[in-house]
């Protein structure tokens, strides 16, 4: 029963991890919170279900699709919504309440493309199950987990190493200095929230064949997505997918072994409860404080 | 009357204020200069409690107040204007200093509410307190206008009035005759001498424009890459080779 | 001289008197159509929830996603005491509002020191607690999914129940309450409010107690609630968990935001035009997400002064065309 509650709460934590993983990179890069995250995750869902099966796309085509589109839409969001919002001054709290609009918007734009009722897109891989050292796993989660850890690491690669990786957490650090350095904040910030809808596109369009494809599920993960920044230490990349991981596992153990009543509530208290006693998150977060 | 002692303050690797010691008397007019990124503002911020120093102490009559927050600094006594405007640009110009006296009034949460004799007595000399001061800078006409929508050198002289407004025992004013041209710069002058005749206060000031921190100072401290390089009356500054050569080609 | 200056101060309210008239005539106006005095009670308890939200957001500057919640604690609240003690309805509703309010600043006391963004989390995340609270509680006492039942409120031997003077009580508390909010706006608190959401830092700079306003903030919009919310328990007689849904929180968003931030009237045309616009909805609902959606972003972007700030705009305009001299005070 261990393991599999273990692997259960890695599986969950991969995906809270890239979904609060954007909630950070965009509040280091714009200083507020978009909480249309989740409904980020649900449109890559029911585009991964488009490109899946009604177009019957490969597996290695659908993904890259499902990225791009899901990029597209994070940087018209940035350049068509965000962008004029913060150069009208808006206070952070009115930013704020235009990405539930936005996420109200998206949810709308999908029931009427999708319908209402939940879709179902198939498991990506022919087999079901796998062993390894003797114990049987669920080949859809391992591909998921390893999906997960690959987007994951290549981010943190993309971030330390590359050029453009290293201009974005600059100017996530200090707006001006990087501009006089010659680095283009309004695009690292446009890329930031590209890459932050798709990886939540990304989740969700993995997670289609375990979960369905719902609208309904984008409010939960978005909870869930941010419970993991705060947990972790909001702002902080490593932060959210430490967070994703410690809140699966509080959800998965607290569920199996006390009850599932808890489950519901676990990522919402644990928001209220990082936010009273520790806002800095377990990494010890700064540039969290007024 | 306000001791600052060994003060440091580090971000990081950097020393934005090293081991910085000054005195400003009662009743007195101190300035306090050196290049762009010399630490000035910082130890602005490290008095009125936006910054706390890493180490040193900073004292107001003997009360310590490093730790302490920015509004239990304003309510010892210590107000400010900034360097680079702050004000509540759209509430108007009157609101704007009212709110500089907001910690002197004593009105209730529930007077408030319900419009007590206290408050409205308390609203009315507040008022007209407010006017006067406005007066006293020539922005009285505009009492009602928007804040944002003043000229420039006017909103730095409401930032001075929403300061002075609380009775404070220090002023620290940063940089306040920064972009403003001869005239209001000459105007400045004049009023930040009538407000060292007529109030029992005294004015930490920092300020590029040498002719108006000389002209007016009575003792200067210059800070050089957040250290102390140099203290004394304006004639001894203006000879100090150390600090002459700081301002290399400068307006020395 | 002196007469006439006092005729003109009062000149300009007399423009309000229609409005008070109709305020104080509607139910007979609306004698053989009940359904709308129903519409106008809901749109009175709404009212007094927004003013809260307007002194929270508006002029504090504080987003809370979390109204519908203090809505429903004050709700349940009513209810569980008037059934469980027995207790006066009108006294059930004051403490219930009194408890909310505590709540509400217990929740703002911690984020207080952090930044306005942090409190969309709490607040939404508060939000979520309370529903699942209300709809999984414990021993079943609020009744879960179903809901619970109760008394209408009974004061000096009148029973409020009837539509007609549950109007009338509820159009005093409107009364009572945007007064209350008037003065409090008028004051040094409410100058410390603006300040704070103008620019928190410098508010700090000159004596605000930026985390004691905060507060107290929260705790008048969390009384306004659940109050709005003890009347709404008592008018129809029954409470359940869709009044808390976390959709709820964001219309009341919508209500001040339509209306207009820090004014008088925003949140009464706000309350009503978006109560109006429900009915109107209330069919499809992916339409009603879409017309939430855009309607938000519309105000956001276009019209942040929402319809009462425009109204006025539009008015200025009219009078500025006219070449009228009198009264130019900006």
């Amino acid at each position: 029963m261990f393991t599999q509650l273990l692997l259960a709460a890695i599986l969950s934590g991969a995906i809270y991890g890239l979904i609060g993983l954007g909630y950070s990179l965009i509040y280091r890069a714009s200083g507020i919170m978009n909480l249309s995250q989740g409904d980020a995750m649900c449109l890559g869902g029911f585009l991964g279900y488009t490109f899946y099966v009604t177009l019957k796309l490969p597996l290695y085509l659908a993904i890259p699709c499902t990225l791009a589109c899901t990029f597209m839409v994070g940087l018209l969001l940035e350049r068509f919504v965000i962008r004029p919002i913060f150069k009208r001054n808006v206070s952070t709290s009115a930013l704020i309440l235009a990405t539930v609009a936005v996420s109200y918007i998206i949810q709308s734009v999908e029931l009427i493309i999708w319908g209402g009722a939940p879709l179902h897109l198939p498991s990506f891989l022919k087999t079901r199950t796998m062993m390894i050292n003797g114990v049987i796993y669920q080949t859809e989660t391992l591909l998921i987990i390893s999906v997960a850890l690959i987007s994951m690491i290549t981010l943190h690669f993309f971030m330390k190493k590359s050029s453009f990786g290293i201009a974005m957490r600059a100017a996530a650090m200090d707006q001006d200095a990087a501009r006089s350095c010659g680095i283009n904040v309004e695009a690292t910030t446009r890329i930031t929230w590209a890459i932050s809808i798709s990886l939540a596109g990304l989740a969700g369009m993995l997670v289609g064949p375990l979960y369905g494809v719902t609208t309904t599920l984008g409010t939960a993960m978005s909870g869930k997505g941010f419970a993991s920044a705060v947990v972790g230490g909001y702002g902080d990349m490593y932060g959210a997918i430490l967070g994703g991981g410690i809140l699966s596992a509080l959800e998965t153990f607290s569920a199996g072994y006390i009850s599932s009543y808890l489950k519901q509530m676990v990522a919402y208290l644990a928001v209220l409860i990082m936010l009273f006693i520790r806002p800095r998150g377990v990494l010890n977060v700064e540039a969290v404080k007024d | 009357m306000l001791e600052v002692n060994n003060l440091t303050l580090r971000f990081g690797a950097l020393l934005a204020n090293n081991d910085v010691s000054l005195k400003v008397p009662e009743r007195s007019l101190i300035g306090l200069i050196g290049p762009n990124g010399a630490g000035k503002t910082t130890l602005f911020n490290c008095v009125s409690g936006v910054y706390t120093p890493n180490q040193g102490t900073v004292k107001l009559n003997g009360i310590d107040l490093v730790g302490k927050q920015p509004y239990q600094i304003h309510q010892l006594g210590i107000a400010r204007t900034y360097q680079i405007i702050n004000l509540f640009s759209d509430m108007t110009v009157i609101e704007n200093v009212l709110v500089g006296i907001h910690d002197s009034l004593k009105a209730t949460f529930f007077d408030s509410m319900f419009h007590s004799k206290k408050h409205q007595q308390e609203e009315l000399a507040a008022h007209d307190k407010a006017l006067e001061l406005l007066e006293f800078v020539g922005l009285e006409s505009k009492a009602n206008n928007r804040a944002g929508s003043l000229a420039y050198g006017e909103q730095r002289l409401l930032e001075i009035v929403r300061a002075l407004v609380s009775d404070p025992k220090l002023l620290l004013l940063d940089e306040p005759a920064a972009g403003m041209n001869s005239k209001e710069k000459t105007d400045l002058d004049r009023i930040v001498k009538r407000i060292m005749n007529r109030w029992d206060l005294s004015i930490l000031m920092v300020e590029h424009d040498m002719d108006l921190v000389m002209g007016i100072s009575e003792y200067i401290y210059v800070l050089n890459y957040g250290k102390l390089l140099a203290e004394g009356t304006p004639d001894e500054i203006q000879k100090n080779p150390v600090v002459i050569e700081a301002y290399l080609g400068g307006d020395l | 001289m002196e007469k006439n200056k006092l005729l003109q101060n009062y000149k300009k309210y007399l423009v309000y008197l229609p409005l008070v008239l109709l305020a104080l005539f509607f139910p007979f106006l609306l004698k053989n159509f009940s359904y709308g005095l129903m519409f106008l009670c809901f749109c009175e308890m709404y009212i007094i929830a927004v003013n809260g939200l307007d002194l929270v957001y508006g002029y504090s500057g504080q987003i809370t996603f979390a109204t519908a919640a203090f809505f429903g604690l004050g709700s349940y609240g009513s209810l569980l005491l008037r059934n469980h003690t027995g207790l006066p309805v009108i006294v059930c509703m004051l403490l219930a509002a009194v408890i909310t309010c505590i709540i509400g600043m217990i929740l703002a006391y911690p984020v207080s020191k952090l930044r306005f963004a942090f409190l969309s989390l709490s607040t939404i995340s508060f939000n979520h607690v309370v529903f699942q609270l209300a709809t999984r509680s414990p021993g079943g006492i609020t009744g879960d999914y179903t809901g619970a039942f109760t008394d209408s409120l009974t004061l000096f031997g009148i029973d409020f129940g009837n539509y007609t003077y549950f109007y009338y009580f509820g159009l005093a508390c409107v009364v009572i309450f945007v007064i209350l909010k008037f003065n409090l706006v008028r004051s040094r608190v409410g100058r410390a409010f603006l300040a704070i959401k103008q620019n928190t830092a410098a508010a700090d700079g000159m004596g605000i107690n930026v985390r004691k306003y905060k507060v107290y903030a929260f705790g008048i919009y969390a009384f306004y609630a659940a109050f709005a919310g003890t009347m709404y328990a008592h008018f129809v007689g029954y409470v359940s968990p869709e009044t808390i849904a976390q959709q709820q929180s964001v219309i009341f968003m919508i209500m001040i935001l339509l209306g207009g931030v820090t004014s008088n009237w925003g949140p009464i045309i706000g309350a009503v035009t978006v109560l109006l616009l429900k009915e109107v909805l209330g069919y499809a609902e992916q339409y009603q997400l879409l017309a939430y959606g855009i309607i938000l972003l519309i105000f956001i972007l276009f019209l942040p002064t929402g319809l009462y700030g425009l109204g006025k705009d539009l008015i200025e305009n009219k009078k500025h065309k006219k070449g009228s001299l009198s009264d130019v005070r900006s």
